[in-house]
């Protein structure tokens, strides 16, 4: 659970917190008054964010990413999301809660090695997972990893690029 | 130096405490008896970047927080008060203190929902028990593994999990809608997002919006992660206010 405390006032239970770089571009660029005449202000280093912005499901990359992430989910990992007819098939169950515990482990550790990026000022918003869009702009070839950071494994992302270069 | 403008507002507004513009600029009003605009002095040849795009919008939020205010466009600079007043305040000052009266009392915040990649699959695997079976028979037959297959798999895959979108994003709109003055809805773009909309409510509701959040968070969390931004001016509702699509009164 994710609290977000980040202004003075506590009157809130739960307090929104203030835009990201990825919600400033989605927002303060292209909305807003505007006037005839005015100094335009000049802005660097900008687009290159909004470039990889918006990722479609839609390439054959993807849908063989997803086979491979289908394919390497086990579902033995948790309690809640195996499917019955299958149960039977499965090795140990005996070994579940550690299997969870190691997963857990691993987002942990994960969080800490991922692009650190160069954003000085990001909002602390929600602790190690970092809003995805706002970073789209320096990972640009795995969307979906960079969505869900604390989600994605090493091994499956690099084996996955791997392949994606051999093949393309 | 020049005026870098943030908003409109009412001149009785009170500026938000340690809040501070571009380039750490004071913040200050220039105003008439009706109309207020926000500004502060910039550095013209200092070029802007990331933090000067986050101040802009973090100076409209802290305004917003008890004012209402109508945003300008980031980038937008005078030379000073005189022509600030000759070219915001005089200009069309009615449509401006209509905006402010439309959006009297109300803030936007905005809702953005991302599935977890691993159990949005799970839960589609959980759904499709024919994707289970196709899987299966990968497994175990891998030169039946061709990447044509694959392709098929993994497009079956996408299918599922954007339907699990589509009803996902119902449910959240559902239960948030009817909490607030009028919706949004950004485009979802990236392969996990879910939900994208901003949410038009009155300062009386907030609490019971963010609770409504809060709630949708606790429910939800092992399969997504739910972003919750603002307060924020009424971008999104200013050009359909303006052309007459959203009206209310």
């Amino acid at each position: 659970m994710t609290v977000t405390q980040s202004r003075s006032s506590n009157r809130y239970i739960e307090r929104p917190a203030p835009s990201s770089l990825a919600d400033v571009i989605n927002t303060i660029l292209d909305k807003g008054l505007v006037i005839d005449i005015y100094i335009r202000v000049s802005l660097v280093g900008i687009e290159l964010l909004t470039i990889d912005a918006r990722i479609v499901i839609a390439s054959v990359d993807t849908y063989l990413r997803f086979a491979e992430a289908v394919n390497r989910l086990d579902l033995t990992e948790t309690e809640t999301s195996g499917i019955p007819e299958l149960m039977e098939n499965i090795t140990s169950s005996g070994a579940k809660g550690k299997t969870t515990g190691a997963l857990e482990g691993a987002k942990e550790k994960l969080s800490g090695i991922l692009p650190g990026g160069d954003e000085d000022e990001e909002e602390k918003e929600e602790r190690p997972r970092r809003s995805s869009s706002s970073r789209s702009g320096s990972s640009r070839s795995s969307s979906s990893s960079s969505k869900q950071p604390s989600r994605s494994r090493p091994a499956r992302k690099s084996s996955a690029r791997q392949k994606r270069t051999e093949e393309g | 130096m020049v005026v870098h403008l943030y908003g409109v507002t009412t001149p009785d507004t009170k500026p938000p405490p340690e809040v501070k513009g571009r380039q750490d600029g004071e913040l200050r009003l220039v105003a008439d008896d009706r109309l207020a605009v926000i500004v502060s002095d910039v550095d013209p040849d200092a070029p802007a970047a990331r933090k000067d795009l986050l101040a802009h919008a973090h100076v409209l939020e802290a305004y917003a927080e008890e004012a209402t205010v109508i945003p300008m466009q980031f980038g937008i600079a005078l030379p000073d008060d005189d022509i600030v007043r000759e070219q915001v305040l005089e200009q069309d000052p009615e449509s401006l203190a209509d905006l402010l009266r439309s959006f009297d009392g109300l803030v936007q915040l905005t809702v953005q929902a991302f599935h977890h990649e691993e159990a949005a699959l799970r839960e589609v695997l959980r759904r499709r028990p024919d994707l289970v079976a196709a899987r299966e028979r990968m497994r175990s037959f891998p030169e039946a593994a061709t990447q044509a297959r694959q392709v098929e798999l993994g497009q079956a895959v996408a299918e599922a999990l954007e339907d699990l979108q589509e009803e996902d994003r119902l449910m959240l709109l559902d239960d948030l809608a009817p909490l607030t003055r009028a919706v949004a809805e950004n485009d979802t773009g990236g392969a996990h997002e879910i939900l994208h909309a901003a949410f038009l409510v009155e300062r009386e509701a907030r609490p019971a919006f963010d609770e409504a959040v809060a709630e949708l968070r606790r429910a939800h969390e092992e399969r997504m992660r739910i972003r919750y931004v603002g307060p924020q001016p009424p971008y999104s509702f200013l050009e359909p206010m303006r052309s007459g699509e959203l009206t209310w009164d």
